[in-house]
């Protein structure tokens, strides 16, 4: 059974006088003494005094001077909303029909709820500092219209210092860098409100602020795409979003920012926030939806674990944020342990070096390729790689001097060990497993920085198996090295040099792409160096020269054999079907192969005669060789 | 100092430029005037031949009047139809009232046998484009610049034998026309000798009754069907063959598509899916050369190149060149030794060279033809 008032002041403003009619008629026989904010500015003492409730129906800065005479006069407060503030209906819960908005304005079992100040301000709704992208649109924002507006402000995203301290209970303070803060009384539609699942009430003692800092340009699109598709009620904070929960809060941003509180702007920072819990008794309307609900938590909350913090902010001070996202090394510290802990040489690495570089020779002595994948398998040169790449990044110098230790030391005991199989072998073929390890060309590059990729994005991913990506690390290099180590054995240097070249060629790739693959994740560190990346760079663009020249001597000798599958030969009426040629290199010299059909018997004067076509026809420097199969 | 550096940067400049000018200077620097006789069908049955043959030689010589802005050449053209007689009379008229340098002969094998009997009488250089009977160059003084009709009926024998590996075979052939029988033979030797069995069959004895020839080859279980003619009578096969529906796989002779798309302009595809022996292939990059000439032709012409144009283009290209490295007063011996000099000559697609027989040695091209053009297959070198 729902009580009434007896009596009850109304004050209005023009805006509110549209209201005046319906409640001095009102059906609850309550006394109404209708006064005009003029009157009431004018005259507050006397017509407060000995008052026990007031109806309000004007503009926000009305209700909230309304609600702070409630404060000090302690009557309770009916609130008929104006059309336009739908916030206002949203938060106190206030119906939609006239008859029933007077019948709640004039109820006698009122709320007592929190009032939260801002610099000594009414803060009702929401107050924002700073620029808040993305999270402060509503949630019902069109999905193209987010898109586009993120866009107009991508390129003028910046972050400047905020330190933010709590007041309350516990006591905390932060000194990071943000685009700027949400300050949340109420849950309302909007994005900030979502993340944090509309924990934040009027009635929880608490006030809440949610922080943006996207650290990088990267960051702001995964926030965007965060915000396009995903769960507006995921009720999950977003990387580079910060939430703070307090009694009390103060931000501090450098330099002094604008406050917009409820939509106005209303005073500046620093933003001291205080809540004054159960201050005043407003006439709230509650739903179904809202009794079922559990009760907002009381409970302070500071998560800013996610915005820059430490030597990040140095970062953070530039004029606006980078394309990638960087970090400190606290930040992804299990991350760096075992990647230091790769780093360190020990005897399980040399015997497995030593084994699968041995499988590998061996492999290549028989031409098997399942032999050489075992040999992979086994290679551990994965891990100091990626160690080496990440300490490039980041120019860690006692982390650079570990890992290069471990790659050296392992490219010493390839070599070592093939070459003394190779010296003590008396069989010295020339398998097409080792062919094709002695012209590396821009194509190996490509397969040295997809395999680097993949090494350095299973590495940030515990969920990923890593051994796939060691793998495929392993295929570009243990096989490389075996080959140059049998060069070596045979003392034939331009066999090593080739093979050493496709090696080298690997090892810059996979530690170029893994170094940017890093980046890209987020591993760069808030103070780079740019020289370790420089040296890679050059050591890559140093080596793309020979690889590029080999690349287009391939190409012109694949286009070369592949125009010898349409050539026939007609010798002294003999007709040679071509089934296959190929250019080899046979002591230093180039040697054509050609594996030819015939009908008849080819003596001496019809191979002259093919060999005068051929040289009269393909301007090709080399040496011929044929293979004749019969036809019956 | 900026004087000195004005000397060094006009002496670079000067250096850079040498090479360039020294060719300039060898080329203008030897202005010879030619007389060329052009002996071709340019009337009658033929005269698309003559005339789209006639195209090619302007390209060439303007070809060559930009490399060598010395060089003029007079052409004289003698229409011949397709009369070996007429061609034998041209040809005196062109050595004794004209004395031409060089004579170029734009007609098929029939015809061009008519001139080779007495090519040595006159004692002029003589080339011949589209004749590839071997007959043509029974003589010192008449060359070839199209491969001889053994290497193309070999070939086109030994194709079908070894890589289509198909051993039933007919040939049908042109007694009256000379190519077609030369191609005939050595197809069916050829064939015979790799161990396949050929039907051989003169369409000159059997009246052209092609719906007939298909019902006998249908009956004998052909599983192709060797046409060295020209192309008016592979066109009436081709409708005999649709009027019957047995269409076994068939080969047609050099020049036969460019025939067709000289004189069956409104009936294009007549031979859709047919292999062909040529001297070309639509789809194997142009030479240097042949892209020189292939801009100057479109320049001059707002037609279709076709083989015989090309070949026309070949043909001026070797008696010009031989003419050039003779001097300003080109004897008659020079040239012809400088044609059958064993030196390579730039072509359309490939260089060939002419021996001392007079004989081209240069591929032959196995092509499908599809949508009018020459789809490559193989290349027989």
């Amino acid at each position: 059974m729902v009580e009434y008032v007896d009596s009850s002041l109304f004050v209005y403003s023009e805006a509110g006088s549209i209201y005046l009619d319906d409640i001095l008629a009102n059906e609850h026989g309550c006394s109404i003494s209708p006064v005009s904010i003029d009157e009431l500015r004018d005259n507050s003492a006397t017509l407060l005094k000995d008052i026990s409730h007031v109806v309000v129906a004007a503009e926000l800065s009305i209700i909230k001077k309304i609600l702070q005479y409630a404060i000090e006069y302690g009557f309770s407060v009916g609130i008929l909303p104006l059309d336009s503030q739908k916030a206002l209906k949203r938060c106190y819960k206030i119906p939609g029909q006239r008859q029933e908005m007077i019948s709640l304005a004039l109820s006698a079992q009122p709320s007592e709820l929190d009032i939260v100040y801002c610099n000594d301000q009414i803060l009702l709704f929401k107050g924002v500092i700073g620029w808040v992208p993305l999270i402060d649109s509503q949630k019902t924002t069109g999905k193209f219209k987010i898109l586009v507006d993120a866009l107009k402000k991508m390129s003028s995203l910046h972050l400047l210092p905020f330190t933010i301290s709590t007041l309350g209970k516990s006591q905390n303070k932060t000194s990071t860098a943000a685009c700027g803060c949400v300050v949340l009384e109420t849950p309302e539609l909007s994005y900030a409100s979502s993340m944090i699942g509309d924990d934040c009430s009027s009635e929880d003692s608490m006030v809440s602020t949610v922080v943006i800092a996207p650290f990088s340009i990267v960051d702001y699109i995964k926030l965007l795409w965060l915000r396009i598709f995903s769960d507006p009620d995921s009720k999950k904070l977003s990387p580079s979003v910060g939430y703070i929960k307090s009694t009390e809060i103060i931000i501090e941003p450098s330099p002094q920012l604008d406050v917009v509180i409820d939509g106005e702007r209303s005073t500046s920072t620093p933003a001291h926030i205080v809540v004054h819990p159960d201050a005043v008794k407003v006439n709230r309307g509650s739903t179904d939806k809202e009794s079922k609900s559990k009760k907002v938590s009381s409970k302070e909350k500071f998560a800013v674990g996610s915005l820059p913090a430490g030597k990040e902010l140095i970062k953070a001070r530039h004029k606006r944020v980078p394309f990638f996202t960087y970090a400190s090394e606290e930040r992804f510290k299990e991350l760096f342990i075992a990647l230091r802990d790769d780093a360190k040489l020990d005897s399980i690495y040399i015997v497995l070096m030593v084994l699968s570089t041995m499988l590998a020779t061996v492999g290549l002595y028989l031409d098997s390729a399942s032999v050489i994948i075992g040999a992979m398998l086994l290679a551990p040169l994965m891990a100091p790689i990626i160690s080496l790449s990440m300490s490039m990044l980041r120019y860690d110098q006692r982390l650079l001097k570990q890992s290069l230790k471990k790659v050296l030391a392992g490219i010493l005991v390839a070599l070592g060990v093939a070459f003394s199989l190779a010296v003590l072998s008396p069989y010295q073929p020339l398998t097409g497993e080792m062919q094709g390890r002695l012209s590396p060309s821009i194509l190996d590059l490509i397969v040295a920085i997809v395999a680097g990729v993949a090494g350095a994005y299973t590495k940030s991913f515990k969920e990923i198996l890593q051994s796939l990506a060691g793998v495929a690390i392993a295929v570009a290099l243990v096989p490389p090295l075996a080959v140059a180590g049998i060069g070596l054995g045979r003392f034939d240097l331009v066999f090593f040099s080739n093979a050493f070249l496709l090696f080298a060629t690997n090892l810059i790739g996979i530690v170029l792409a893994a170094i940017i693959t890093f980046r890209v994740l987020g591993y760069s560190p808030a103070v780079r160096d740019k020289r370790s990346l420089s040296i890679v760079l050059g050591s890559l663009l140093f080596i793309c020269i020979p690889l590029t020249v080999s690349f287009w001597g391939i190409t012109d000798q694949s286009n070369f054999e592949k125009s010898w599958e349409q050539e026939r030969f007609l010798v002294n009426n003999k007709y040679l079907i071509v089934n296959d040629a190929k250019i080899v290199t046979y002591h230093d010299r180039k040697v054509l192969m050609v594996d030819l059909y015939a009908r008849e018997p080819l003596d001496r004067k019809d191979l002259n005669e093919f060999k005068m076509k051929v040289k009269r026809n393909f301007s090709h420097d080399s040496l011929i060789r044929v293979r004749i199969t019969y036809i019956p | 100092m900026s004087r000195l550096y004005t000397q060094i940067i006009i002496s670079i400049i000067f250096i850079a430029l040498l090479p360039s000018c020294d060719n300039e200077v060898a080329r203008t620097s030897t202005p010879i005037t030619v007389k060329l006789g052009v002996i071709g069908p340019f009337s009658g049955e033929n005269k698309h031949w003559g005339e789209s043959g006639m195209q090619g030689v302007q390209t060439a010589v303007a070809y060559h009047q930009k490399r060598n802005r010395g060089l003029r050449v007079e052409i004289i053209k003698e229409d011949v139809r397709s009369d070996p007689a007429q061609a034998e009379i041209a040809l005196a008229k062109l050595a004794i009232q004209d004395q031409v340098d060089a004579v170029l002969v734009l007609s098929g094998s029939k015809t061009t046998l008519g001139i080779a009997e007495t090519a040595d009488r006159y004692k002029i250089p003589i080339v011949s484009t589209l004749a590839s009977h071997p007959g043509v160059t029974n003589n010192d003084w008449l060359s070839q610049i199209i491969f001889d009709d053994r290497a193309q009926g070999t070939v086109a024998a030994l194709f079908v034998m070894d890589e289509l590996l198909l051993e039933r075979a007919s040939v049908i052939w042109d007694g009256e026309d000379p190519h077609s029988t030369v191609l005939a033979e050595y197809f069916k030797r050829t064939y015979q000798e790799a161990g396949g069995s050929v039907i051989s069959i003169d369409i000159s004895a059997r009246q052209e009754d092609y719906n007939k020839i298909l019902n006998q080859l249908q009956k004998n279980k052909v599983e192709f069907i060797y046409l060295p003619m020209e192309g008016r009578h592979v066109a009436s096969f081709e409708q005999s063959v649709r009027e019957i529906g047995f269409k076994p796989q068939s080969m047609v002779s050099d020049g036969v598509l460019s025939q067709m798309m000289l004189e069956y302009k409104d009936n294009p595809n007549l031979l859709e899916g047919m292999l062909v022996t040529d001297i070309y292939t639509n789809e194997v990059p142009l030479s240097e050369f042949g892209k020189s000439v292939s801009i100057k032709f479109k320049k001059l012409f707002n037609t279709p190149a076709t083989t015989i144009t090309a070949l026309g283009c070949e043909g001026a290209h070797v008696v010009l060149t031989a003419l050039e490295n003779c001097g300003r007063d080109p004897q008659n011996e020079c040239v012809n030794r400088m044609i059958r000099s064993g030196n390579d000559f730039e072509g359309i697609l490939d260089s060939f060279f002419i021996g001392l027989d007079g004989k081209a040695q240069r591929p032959v091209y196995i092509n499908k033809i599809r949508n009018q053009r020459l789809r490559f297959l193989l290349k027989v070198n």
